[in-house]
């Protein structure tokens, strides 16, 4: 397979030529096919693809959880990863990553959860504490702090769950679904909560949805995935004045066109899983 | 609200019928009825000791009610503490290396079917009589099959918790130290809740033993004596004596364990 040439930016995440193969299974699948993008510096990216596309790899192998086979990924031009040579995560100050089932410790109060991200992030001790109550309040949880996860709703869990990445200074935060579980309303309040978050921190965010709507709503740019393997189709950029209104003529030009490029993957996908079945 | 006063009619409840019992074999006593010749009501063995001073036996052998319910319960703690906490580390250094865990499994898993009365023999042999025998013998009780559920539970706690861990900077043993013993606590801690009942039983056989005191010494030096009365104490004090443990046993799960992590062994009550 030819590798991409062009050069890693030297700021921002960059992946370059990624392949990833799913072993564990026979026969093998291929996951990822020669991806690359940029994600450059206090940008909002977001990741769209059909259901199985790779999404979540994609997200695991930029944050440093899955080492690709090959190709590489670039942290301000710096290799994060080198293929086939052991993993050498990347420094948690730098990625932070959100998980669609939040990843919060049951036995821990949401202070205590909050804690544990900023435990590593090399903080002095004395300045703990008073950084975790300022973030309880920016995440509007300072009255749930001796909450356990078990109590709070899903939009709460998962606004604890980025309190504890914000909390561990991450620079960029890699979001895999993470409103995907929750119900319309709180979806709406929570595409607002990262909307404030991300302009609030300056932080850089790469954000997998499945969601085209939430997508444009968020993103300066949206990378459209294809089917499995999946690799990048298209870069769309979002030229639309924050804040967005979904019902705006230029916004629906948008999500008319990712829409129809969905589908048409979408079926491509479906016809492909029969032809297996079948044959 | 609602919860307490479920509590409230269960203990009402409870208390009913053990005073119901308790009536009804007053009543058949006063009537003369045959069994309570060798089953004296509470009111006579307990009147019956009372007389003696609450000593159990007789002369310098005696030894006093506190001192035997003090050393049954202390030796029940401490076996069953040594073996939560031994488990715990032995089961984690176990899972540490598939190597370990090959070499090491099966023997675990062949001494666990082991009951405790049967390390009896061996224990008086190897520390006489005493509390270690007592301990050593709670602690074999739990202690194999505390191992086994430990490894069991390592291998069930998700990747996604651990890449959590793993992306906000925590290195392996922190990992060990903040995921995966307190996500496999509470199910350790549930599986020693139900073998404490062998544990106890153990405990008890080793004082009949010949231990000098303790609980299931009082059953035994009444049966010495022809004391039934020392007997029926004996046996109602290690009943209500395993009920506080049980009850102090879900007190601290439900104070110290009580995320559930696994519904399938870690009964959230």
């Amino acid at each position: 397979m030819k590798t991409t040439t062009s050069k890693a930016a030297s700021s921002g995440i960059s992946c370059r030529s990624v392949c990833f193969t799913w072993r564990d299974s026979e026969p093998t699948v291929d996951v990822l096919r020669d991806v690359s993008l940029d994600v450059k510096d206090g940008e909002f990216v977001s990741i769209i693809g059909p259901s199985g596309c790779g999404k979540t790899t994609l997200l695991n192998v930029l944050g440093g959880i899955s080492r690709p086979d090959s190709g590489a990924v670039y942290l301000d031009g710096r290799p994060l990863l080198k293929p086939k040579k052991g993993v050498t995560a990347p420094t948690p100050n730098d990625i932070g990553v959100i998980f669609q089932d939040y990843g919060l410790l049951p036995w821990r109060t949401v202070r205590g959860n909050v804690a544990f991200g900023m435990k590593m992030s090399g903080m002095p001790k004395s300045e703990q504490e008073g950084a975790i109550n300022e973030l309880l309040s920016k995440v509007g949880l300072r009255e749930f702090s001796s909450h356990y996860p078990h109590q709070l709703s899903g939009g709460m869990k998962q606004r604890t769950a980025i309190a504890r990445v914000l909390a561990n200074q991450s620079r960029y935060l890699l979001l895999d679904e993470p409103f995907a579980a929750l119900d319309f309303q709180t979806r709406l309040m929570m595409q607002e909560f990262i909307t404030g978050i991300w302009q609030e921190f300056n932080k850089t965010i790469v954000f997998i949805t499945h969601h085209v709507e939430e997508a444009i709503l968020l993103s300066d740019k949206i990378y459209l995935m294809s089917a499995r393997p999946g690799t990048i189709v298209e870069e769309v950029v979002i030229d639309l004045p924050r804040p967005r209104n979904v019902a705006d003529a230029k916004f629906n030009k948008y999500r008319g066109h990712i829409t129809s490029y969905l589908q048409k993957e979408v079926v491509k996908s479906f016809e492909e899983q029969r032809t297996v079945a079948l044959g | 609200m609602k919860a307490n006063k479920d509590t409230l009619i269960s203990f009402v409840c409870g208390l009913a019928s053990i005073v119901a019992i308790w009536a009804l074999w007053e009543l058949t006593a006063a009537l003369g009825w045959e069994y309570t010749r060798v089953m004296p009501p509470p009111s006579r063995f307990l009147t019956a000791f009372a007389d003696s001073g609450f000593k159990i036996g007789i002369g310098s052998q005696a030894a006093s009610l506190p001192e035997s319910i003090a050393s049954s319960f202390f030796r029940v703690f401490a076996g069953l503490s040594i073996g939560f906490i031994a488990a715990i580390a032995f089961g984690t250094l176990v899972s540490l290396n598939i190597w370990l865990k090959r070499f090491l499994l099966p023997i675990i898993e062949m001494l666990a079917p082991i009951a405790p009365i049967a390390w009896i023999p061996m224990a008086l042999v190897l520390f006489g009589i005493g509390n270690q025998t007592a301990i050593f013998i709670v602690f074999m009780g739990v202690f194999f099959i505390l191992t086994i559920v430990t490894v069991k539970l390592i291998s069930t706690v998700p990747q996604h918790l651990i890449d959590v861990a793993k992306t906000l900077g925590y290195k392996e043993r922190h990992i060990w130290f903040y995921i995966i013993i307190p996500y496999i606590a509470p199910g350790v801690f549930t599986m020693l809740r139900i073998n404490f009942i062998a544990a106890w039983m153990a405990v008890l056989a080793a004082e009949m033993t010949g231990l000098r005191d303790g609980l299931g010494a009082i059953v035994m030096t009444g049966r010495n004596l022809f004391d039934h009365d020392l007997i029926l104490i004996g046996m109602c004090l290690i009943g209500i004596s395993g009920f506080i443990i049980d009850a102090t046993l879900r007190f601290i799960q439900n104070k110290f364990f009580w995320w559930d992590t696994n519904q399938g062994t870690a009964a959230h009550k």
